[in-house]
């Protein structure tokens, strides 16, 4: 039996309704004077000192200097920062460069705003007996790394290699056993905690040449529309909450840290900032033109065209779907 | 020879072997912690599994109820009719035979990550056993009492609050007794698949990560053993349960008014 027309039109009116509420408009509500801004911020994992330029930012009040009431989401396993932000129940998010792009490629509305760190942290971790120097060196080897990593595929194309892959679980146990072995981790992380038990480790950045992953800050697209400007102050604030971390005094930040991961001891916030700036992640290097903050467009082009190749895009996209400049920060 | 002698004997062997492994096969103790290195970590860490335990038990615990009392609404809706039973029994199953670790990451998707993620997966792991056992109750009263009631005109609401629902309490609280097992199973698989570090030191699951990526094994031991207690507890408090609900009438507990 059809509904009658005026059945359906107070429905659809009640339902357009309740639609409207229930909306999270804490980004976009309209402020009085000096009253903050919130602002939601989703991190990729537990608070931990890849995370630190955020933090410093939220203890030194940089975040409040810019109007904002910064709120920063832990993540953790499935934390699916993406979606969080698409959905909007974070106004901006980071991760991943490469991981924007792919999602992009799939329709998720989100749009990269700036460089956390000019090269991803991810590395290889290698006993000393048996070193890597190059990717190369991964010829013929055991890697035990996250199945369905994009930078696999792309090393393996690019640099004519073989190696045989082992499903990464995140422990090391393994590799503490087996001085041939070499997995997957970050740079600034798992060489700590490896050494600590008296293993002679090193770990080789996968970032090179040929293959060089952003890790961004990125907002939904909604909200670079209808706010620009609460983006450009987010931007601006947490990169500088960065070059303070790691250049000045970082204890503000560990301590916000130090609260929410009882687990982690301040050694191993030293050595994770230490290693940031060994490898000057978040810096880049400045012969280069490099600096905290940067994006360029020709290397989201080559990153592109890269994910392209090996077919983890599933439409052509463009660098100005993927990526923001105009809230860098100038130098 | 006393009954309580033999757990104990067949314990002291196992830790017998245990020693004995580790001694000679000269494993390191991040590869195979002995018991009194496992105890020492359990000792050394005491606060932060204490918190973490009473997280997970928070996650637990919500999970649970949830599944107790929607359980117990459920299986109302399945005994009350056998049309009822027919229409959705088939759908129930379907939900409780896909694998909840393919569910996760949807659930973050819609109940989100954390404590809401925690207590849906808790509730899904533990709902169904409860809602099995007890429309199994609802269905195997008496049919001599059945036949009362109907001699008495009792209505079909009498029939089910007076006799089924009382006659169903022993599946119903054999529902709860499994659900107690998995319930802290779920909070710590919940928490490792969708937790976060709250509290300073997140739940049990968050634990695991921690200390494994640490290489602190003998922790993550400790973790193992806290984790079993805090099952225990849960038992625990459903046998007390149990007790007082059937202690009275039911055959499986000793009465003297027979």
């Amino acid at each position: 039996m059809p509904f009658p027309a005026k059945t359906i039109l107070p429905l659809l009116a009640a339902t357009l309704l309740l639609a409207g509420c229930g909306r999270r408009e804490a980004a976009t509500a309209p402020a009085p004077a000096n009253a903050l801004v919130k602002i939601r911020f989703q991190t990729d994992w537990f608070p931990q000192p890849e995370h630190g330029g955020y933090y410093q930012a939220l203890a030194k009040g940089y975040y409040a200097a810019e109007g904002l009431d910064v709120e920063i989401l832990p993540g953790g396993p499935n934390a699916q920062v993406m979606t969080s932000v698409a959905l909007g129940r974070a106004d901006l998010g980071m991760t991943n460069g490469d991981d924007v792009i792919v999602a992009v490629a799939r329709g998720v509305p989100i749009k990269m705003v700036g460089a956390e760190m000019q090269r991803d942290p991810q590395g290889i971790l290698f006993h000393s007996a048996h070193p890597l120097h190059t990717l190369r060196d991964l010829n013929g080897r055991t890697l035990m790394a996250g199945a369905g990593s994009t930078w696999l595929q792309v090393i393996k194309k690019k640099q004519g290699i073989d190696f045989q892959l082992m499903p990464l679980v995140g422990d090391l146990a393994r590799f503490m056993n087996n001085k041939e072995f070499v997995q997957q981790c970050f740079v600034t992380n798992e060489p700590y905690f490896a050494r600590q038990r008296g293993a002679d480790v090193g770990a080789l950045l996968i970032a090179s040449d040929t293959y060089e992953p952003y890790r961004v800050m990125f907002a939904g697209t909604a909200m670079l529309a209808k706010n620009p400007e609460l983006v450009r102050k987010f931007v601006r604030a947490s990169v500088r909450g960065w070059v303070d971390y790691l250049n000045g005094d970082p204890s503000p930040a560990n301590r916000l840290i130090a609260a929410m991961r009882l687990d982690l001891p301040p050694e191993f916030l030293a050595y994770s900032i230490k290693a940031m700036n060994d490898y000057r992640l978040v810096s880049g290097d400045p012969t280069k033109g490099e600096f905290a903050g940067q994006l360029t467009a020709a290397r989201l082009r080559k990153q592109i065209d890269l994910l392209q190749e090996v077919g983890v895009l599933d439409r052509k996209v463009a660098v100005g779907d993927v990526a923001s400049f105009e809230f860098i920060p100038k130098n | 020879m006393r009954l309580w002698l033999l757990p104990v004997a067949s314990g002291a062997l196992f830790i017998a072997l245990w020693y004995g492994v580790r001694v000679y096969s000269g494993l390191q103790s991040w590869i195979l912690p002995t018991p009194l290195e496992i105890m020492e970590a359990a000792w050394r860490e005491r606060t932060r599994l204490l918190m973490a335990a009473g997280n997970t038990a928070l996650g637990a615990l919500a999970g649970f109820l949830l599944a107790g009392s929607l359980g117990f609404l459920t299986s109302l809706l399945l005994g009350a009719s056998q049309s009822l039973r027919a229409s959705l029994y088939p759908w129930l199953l379907v939900l409780q035979m896909t694998p909840v670790i393919v569910l996760t990451p949807i659930i973050v998707l819609w109940a989100g990550p954390g404590l809401p993620g925690i207590i849906t997966v808790t509730w899904l792991i533990s709902y169904f056993p409860i809602v099995a056992n007890m429309t199994q109750g609802l269905l195997s009263t008496d049919l001599n009492l059945v036949a009362l009631f109907r001699m008495g005109n009792a209505s079909r609401l009498q029939e089910i609050l007076l006799l089924r629902v009382p006659s169903a309490m022993p599946y119903y609280l054999a529902g709860l007794r499994i659900a107690a097992t998995l319930a802290p199973i779920g909070a710590i698989f919940g928490e490792y698949m969708v937790g976060n570090s709250a509290g300073g030191t997140g739940g049990l699951g968050f634990l695991v990560y921690s200390y494994n990526t640490q290489i602190k094994i003998p922790a993550l031991f400790a973790t193992a053993l806290t984790s079993c207690l805090l099952g225990f507890i849960f038992v625990a408090a459903v046998a007390l349960l149990n007790w007082a609900v059937l202690h009275k009438w039911h055959d499986s507990f000793e009465r003297h008014d027979h």
